[in-house]
């Protein structure tokens, strides 16, 4: 018992510092917050234009869209800054001190990313999302227990996100140079999660294959809980989904990592 | 004279450098090309649901696409010295050029030249078959004197807008939000039809030029849109030599305003 709080313990102690640390940077802050209120601004005006345009296609009603574009923008952070620390550290030979920590690597970085995540929710996604609020008018939750199962689906949706993350990080143990995997990962998860163009858009016979792929998970699924478009089974249908993905990736993640420490060879010294 | 020289050696030197990590390069532009194509699709999956985006279809929206992506390409190939310019600021090695006697526009050319680059040339060539094919566009000596001037000046406004994050990263010490900001905007959003957007949005982007990379260029050729100003995109060469020599100005000021990060 002693063991667990005191891991939890350092586990808070490194999310505090990284929440502190991304504190640093206030100009970036201001320009960050504008940027993507100007994103979030073009792509409704954008997909409001389309709808309106094409009034005998539409499968939601406008409202649905604004809020889900809206939405989108604020909701998943797909890049991970912790892929590029472990890529200069494999480098530069650095990684070697993970071997010999008390704390595992996956534990050590989640624990980092958790920071980061919440130091973004406070200063910039709540805000954000207050501001679109005002200035768009999006839908609110129908329900308070849909904001619970919301919460809840982001959380999964955050830890699926970090393993996917994880596992491409790793993966720079073989291949030393991550910008094209990096670049692939994210533009399969930006495109897959419905991100860019909400799966409603799919054609039937790719929508039947997206929605069991992990990354519907990330965006599609949490945000079709938020906006109440979903009964209670598919609700249940989607956590049992995020659940069944995280489980797989944490696998992989485990077994790469496991491989990695059998063979490691380390440069520099 | 003696320039000229200086750049073709040092660009003879870049290839050189390049050729040393084959494998990386041709995974680049695998990675690049790849980028570009998911981009495409997420347009098409919109208009295969919807038919069209104010009366523009797949095809007209692509070759809007196209001027941005080949005019990204052949601007970046020279320019890629000023992608990450504000680390090089920040990191204080902007100081070694002045010192040397060369200007430092020159230097900063001469130190980069981007061969992967030809992954997004390729791109839009290939963009630029299909729509043709797609669109019957016929091609008079004016559409081909259109399509000249309309890509050397996006490339023109690319390059001054890669000029322009530069200049500011002489006032704010890290401008890669604004750099991320600038290439998101043009990738994203400009390459849809500019009358998606409102009146003051359409307005911004005329004057601060950036309309003028893929929207005005493309609407020149397809005459789409009639009875607004889509037809300045004929003289997209004037706004993108205007908007360069405007940046140039301001760059020149900022380096005078110039305090170093070092010691």
């Amino acid at each position: 018992m002693r063991e667990i709080s005191k891991s939890v313990k350092s586990n808070l102690i490194i999310a505090r510092q990284t929440f502190l640390n991304s504190m640093v940077f206030r100009t970036n802050y201001i320009i960050d917050i504008v940027v993507d209120l100007i994103f979030v601004l073009l792509s409704i005006m954008l997909w409001t234009t389309i709808f309106k345009d094409n009034p005998s296609q539409n499968i939601t009603s406008l409202a649905t869209l604004i809020t889900y574009v809206g939405l989108t923008k604020i909701v998943a952070q797909i890049d991970m800054k912790f892929v590029w620390d472990i890529q200069s550290r494999i480098l530069s030979g650095e990684i070697a001190i993970e071997l010999v920590r008390p704390i595992k690597l996956r534990t050590y970085l989640f624990a980092q990313e958790l920071g980061r995540y919440f130091n973004n929710l406070l200063i910039k996604t709540i805000p954000l999302y207050v501001l679109i609020y005002f200035l768009f008018g999006i839908d609110l939750p129908k329900s308070f227990s849909a904001v619970l199962l919301f919460i809840l689906s982001i959380f999964l949706s955050y830890i699926l996100l970090f393993n996917l993350n994880y596992i491409t990080a790793l993966a720079a143990f073989w291949i030393t140079k991550l910008f094209s995997l990096s670049v692939f990962k994210d533009q399969t998860i930006r495109l897959l999660s419905g991100a860019i163009v909400p799966l409603w858009f799919f054609p039937d016979w790719l929508f039947s294959i997206t929605k069991y792929l992990p990354f519907a998970g990330i965006v599609f699924l949490p945000l079709n809980i938020y906006l109440g478009k979903v009964s209670t089974t598919e609700t249940i249908e989607a956590f049992m989904l995020q659940i069944i993905w995280i489980l797989i990736t944490t696998f992989i993640g485990s077994m790469m990592w496991k491989k990695i420490v059998s063979n490691l060879a380390i440069n520099g010294g | 004279m003696s320039g000229l020289r200086l750049y073709i050696r040092s660009m003879i030197l870049q290839v050189r450098s390049s050729q040393q990590y084959r494998f990386n390069y041709f995974l680049t532009i695998f990675t690049v090309v790849f980028h570009y194509a998911v981009q495409l699709f997420a347009i098409w999956l919109t208009l295969s649901h919807y038919d069209n985006i104010r009366g523009w279809n797949i095809y007209e929206i692509s070759f809007i696409y196209m001027f941005f992506v080949l005019s990204y390409g052949i601007m970046i190939t020279f320019f890629a010295g000023f992608r990450d310019f504000s680390v090089f600021v920040r990191n204080g090695d902007f100081d070694i050029l002045l010192v040397r006697p060369h200007s430092t526009l020159f230097q900063v050319l001469c130190g980069r030249l981007e061969l992967t680059s030809i992954a997004q040339i390729a791109s839009g060539i290939v963009l630029f078959v299909w729509c043709n094919y797609h669109l019957h566009i016929e091609w008079s000596l004016k559409n081909i004197f259109l399509l000249i001037q309309g890509i050397v000046g996006a490339s023109i406004i690319q390059a001054s807008l890669l000029l322009f994050w530069s200049s500011l990263s002489f006032w704010i010490v890290d401008t890669s939000a604004l750099v991320r900001f600038g290439w998101t905007l043009n990738s994203n959003y400009l390459t849809y039809p500019i009358e998606v957007f409102n009146k003051t949005a359409k307005w911004i982007f005329t004057v601060f030029p950036i309309a003028f990379i893929s929207y005005y260029p493309a609407n020149a050729i397809l005459n789409k849109d009639e009875n607004g100003f889509g037809f300045i995109g004929q003289f997209t060469i004037l706004p993108s030599i205007l908007f360069f020599a405007l940046v140039f100005l301001f760059w020149l000021y900022s380096i005078r305003h110039y305090n170093s990060t070092g010691n």
